[in-house]
C-alpha cells in the first residue's frame, strides 16, 4: 500500500470496520508513513467524536447499584462510610500511578498508538504521610499535569474530625489547599490544586489549632517516581521490595515467541493447545505488534476456524512501555489478575513480552524459558 | 449610594473540600480501577448517561443497552491501570469501549445491523440545531452541523460504520449500492466531517449529551 491508496481506507480504518489484510497492509503503511499517520490520527478523533453527540439517555432505575454489585462495591449509600481495606488502598495507589506512568504504546484503543511522538507525561508523585516520626499514616499523590491535583488518604488512629491539608512549595512556605473530615482515624479526599506555583515539594495535615498530624514529603523530580511501601503488610511489602527497583524493560523477555498476523482462528487454537502456560499470543507484522490474542477472545464453538485471529485480537490494556516502573506495573498485574503484558515502543513495535509468574512473586526470564523448553524437548 | 451588600469575604487561599463529583475524570478512574467505592460511584454517576445512551442507540433496546452499559463500567474498572491520559480523554475511551462492546452483540445478532428508519431519525435528532445550538461554536455544534450538511448517502454511511460498526460490505447490501461506493461514501463523508471542525480541540464536544457531574 502507498500514499496514493491510504486515502480509499483510511476512513474505514479509522472507525475500526476494515478488517484482514486490507487492515494489516493499512497499518503497515501508516506505521512508515508520517502524513498518513496524521491523517489517520484526525480521522479517528473525528470517529470519536461522533460518538459523543448520540443522544445521552438516562439508564433505568437501579442502574448504579447494578454496577456497583457488579464490581463487588458496596452501594452509594454505604460508600461515604465505607472504610478501604489497605489492599484497595494499596491498588488505588497502582492504579493512579500507572494510569500516568504506563505508556500503553498501541494501547489505549483504537489506533491512537500510531500517533507521532508522545508528549512527555506529566509527572506524578506519591509520599508517604508520617505521623510521630512513623511511616504508613497515609500517602499522598501529586499530579503535576492540567489541571493539577492531590489525591491522599491518611489513616490517624484515634483522629476524628476535619483536618486541613496543606502543600509545601519550593520556596518551603506552605498553602492550604482545603479540608477534609476524618472518620473513625480514616479519611481520603482529592483536590485540583492551584494554590502553589512551582514544583510541590511535600505536604501535611493539620489538626485543631494547628496541630501537626502528618507530614510527606516527595522526592525531587529528578529522582523520579517514590512509592513507600513501608506501611504495607508483610505480603505486599515483600515482593514490591523484590522488585522495586528498575523499569518494565528490565524484567520483560527480549525473544517471546510471537505469530504472524494473518494466523488463523484454528491456529491461534493450536497454539494455545500446545501449551497450557501460554496465555496471549503476539501477533506481529514486520517488527510491529498488530493484536494480543488471549484463549477468551477466540470465538466459542467451531465457528470460523478458517478466519483472521486478528479479527478477534485485542491491544486495549495489553501493552505496556519498558520505561514504566517494575513495582508499579507488578501491583498493576496482581490487581488486575494480568500475568502477562505485551513491551512496545511508541510506534507500536513489539519490544518484549512481560510475564508474571503464576505465584505472582517475580517475572519469567529468557534464560528460565529457554530451560523449561529444553526439558520439554527431553 | 454606597451598596449596604457587604463583600463576599476572601476566605483566604484554601477552598472546600472537593467533592469526588468534582475530581478530573482520570482521578475518577484511577479510583473506579483500585475499588475505592466512593470514586467509583461517582464514575458512574457523570457517565452513566453518556455510556447507556450509546449502547442504548446502537443496539435499539433498552435490556440489552443496560447490559452493554454495565459490561462497559466492567471493563473500565478492568482496565483502569493501564489508560493512558495521553492518547485521550476518559470520556473518549469510555465511548469507544462502550460503542464495542455493543457492536459485538450487532454482529450476533442475524436480523440487519440497523433498521433504516431508526438510522434516519437518529440522523435526524443528531443534526437538529435549534437556534441555542446552531449560534455556538463548540466542538458539538461544529460537527452537528458538518453532518447535517453532507449528502444523505455520505451521512447515513458515516454513521452506519462509525455508530453501528456496519463494514463497507454491509452497508453495500442495506443501501443496495456497490461496494466500492459505499466505501467512497465513508471515506468522503469522514473526511468532509474533519474538515469541516477541528477534531484537535481542547474541548469535548459535550453539546447536549453529558455535562459532566450529575
Amino acid at each position: 500500500m502507498d500514499c496514493g491508496e491510504f486515502p480509499a481506507v483510511a476512513a474505514e480504518l479509522a472507525l475500526g470496520v476494515l478488517t484482514g489484510r486490507a487492515r494489516a497492509e493499512a497499518l503497515a503503511h501508516a506505521e512508515d508513513c508520517a502524513g498518513c499517520r496524521e491523517t489517520l490520527r484526525q480521522l479517528t478523533l473525528t470517529g470519536e467524536d461522533l460518538l459523543q453527540v448520540l443522544p445521552a439517555a438516562e439508564p433505568p432505575p437501579g442502574f448504579e447499584t447494578r454496577v456497583l454489585d457488579r464490581l463487588g462495591l458496596p452501594p452509594a449509600s454505604a460508600a461515604g462510610r465505607r472504610r478501604p481495606g489497605l489492599r484497595y488502598r494499596k491498588t488505588l495507589a497502582a492504579a493512579v500511578a500507572a494510569a500516568a506512568v504506563i505508556a500503553a504504546g498501541l494501547g489505549g484503543w483504537g489506533l491512537r498508538g500510531l500517533e507521532a511522538g508522545p508528549a512527555p507525561s506529566p509527572p506524578l508523585t506519591s509520599a508517604a504521610l508520617t505521623a510521630g516520626g512513623h511511616a504508613g499514616a497515609g500517602e499522598v499523590y501529586y499530579y503535576a499535569g492540567s489541571p493539577r491535583w492531590l489525591y491522599m488518604w491518611a489513616d490517624l488512629p484515634g483522629g476524628n474530625g476535619v483536618v486541613a491539608c496543606q502543600v509545601r512549595g519550593a520556596d518551603g512556605r506552605y498553602a492550604t489547599v482545603g479540608w477534609f473530615r476524618l472518620n473513625g482515624g480514616y479519611g481520603s479526599w482529592g483536590s485540583p490544586v492551584p494554590q502553589v506555583s512551582g514544583p510541590v515539594t511535600g505536604a501535611r495535615l493539620l489538626g485543631p489549632g494547628g496541630r501537626i498530624l502528618a507530614v510527606a514529603r516527595f522526592l525531587p523530580a529528578a529522582t523520579g517516581l517514590r512509592l513507600d511501601h513501608r506501611a504495607g503488610d508483610g505480603r505486599i511489602g515483600a515482593m514490591t521490595t523484590a522488585i522495586s527497583a528498575g523499569t518494565v524493560g528490565s524484567a520483560m523477555l527480549l525473544e517471546p515467541t510471537v505469530h504472524p498476523a494473518d494466523l488463523t482462528v484454528a491456529q491461534a487454537r493450536d497454539a494455545f493447545d500446545f501449551s497450557r502456560k501460554r496465555h496471549m499470543l503476539l501477533l506481529v507484522r514486520d517488527g510491529m505488534l498488530l493484536g494480543t490474542l488471549t484463549r477468551d477472545d477466540l470465538p466459542s464453538g467451531a465457528a470460523g476456524p478458517g478466519s483472521p485471529a486478528l479479527d478477534f485480537a485485542s491491544l486495549e490494556g495489553r501493552t505496556v512501555s519498558p520505561d514504566a516502573p517494575l513495582a508499579f506495573t507488578h501491583e498493576a498485574m496482581c490487581s488486575r489478575g494480568i500475568r502477562r503484558l505485551a513491551v512496545t515502543d511508541d510506534r507500536g513495535r513489539l519490544l518484549g513480552l512481560l510475564c508474571l509468574k503464576r505465584s505472582l512473586r517475580g517475572f519469567c526470564t529468557d534464560e528460565g524459558v529457554a530451560a523449561l523448553r529444553a526439558e520439554r524437548a527431553r | 449610594m454606597e451598596s449596604k451588600r457587604r463583600p463576599v469575604r476572601n476566605k483566604g487561599p484554601g477552598l472546600a473540600p472537593v467533592p469526588a463529583g468534582r475530581l478530573p475524570d482520570e482521578t475518577l478512574l484511577a479510583g473506579l480501577g483500585a475499588g475505592d467505592a466512593e470514586l467509583a460511584v461517582a464514575f458512574v454517576r457523570r457517565f452513566q448517561r453518556l455510556v447507556f445512551g450509546i449502547a442504548v442507540t446502537v443496539v435499539g433496546d433498552r435490556a440489552a443497552a443496560e447490559d452493554i452499559a454495565q459490561q462497559a463500567f466492567e471493563q473500565a474498572w478492568r482496565h483502569a491501570a493501564v489508560f493512558d491520559p495521553r492518547r485521550g480523554s476518559v470520556r473518549a475511551w469510555l465511548s469507544v469501549i462502550t460503542r464495542n462492546l455493543a457492536i459485538d452483540v450487532l454482529r450476533a445478532r442475524t436480523s440487519a445491523p440497523v433498521d433504516p428508519e431508526a438510522l434516519s431519525g437518529l440522523l435526524a435528532a443528531v443534526t437538529d440545531t435549534p437556534e441555542r445550538l446552531a449560534l455556538a461554536h463548540d466542538r458539538a455544534s461544529e460537527l452537528r452541523r458538518a453532518l447535517a450538511d453532507l449528502p444523505p448517502g455520505q451521512a447515513r454511511a458515516v454513521a452506519m460504520a462509525g455508530i453501528y460498526g456496519m463494514t463497507a460490505r454491509q452497508i453495500a447490501e442495506t443501501e443496495g449500492i456497490p461496494v466500492g461506493t459505499a466505501k467512497t461514501r465513508i471515506a468522503g463523508g469522514l473526511r468532509r466531517l474533519r474538515e469541516a471542525y477541528s477534531a484537535d480541540g481542547s474541548s469535548p464536544p459535550d453539546g447536549s449529551n453529558e455535562t459532566g457531574e450529575t
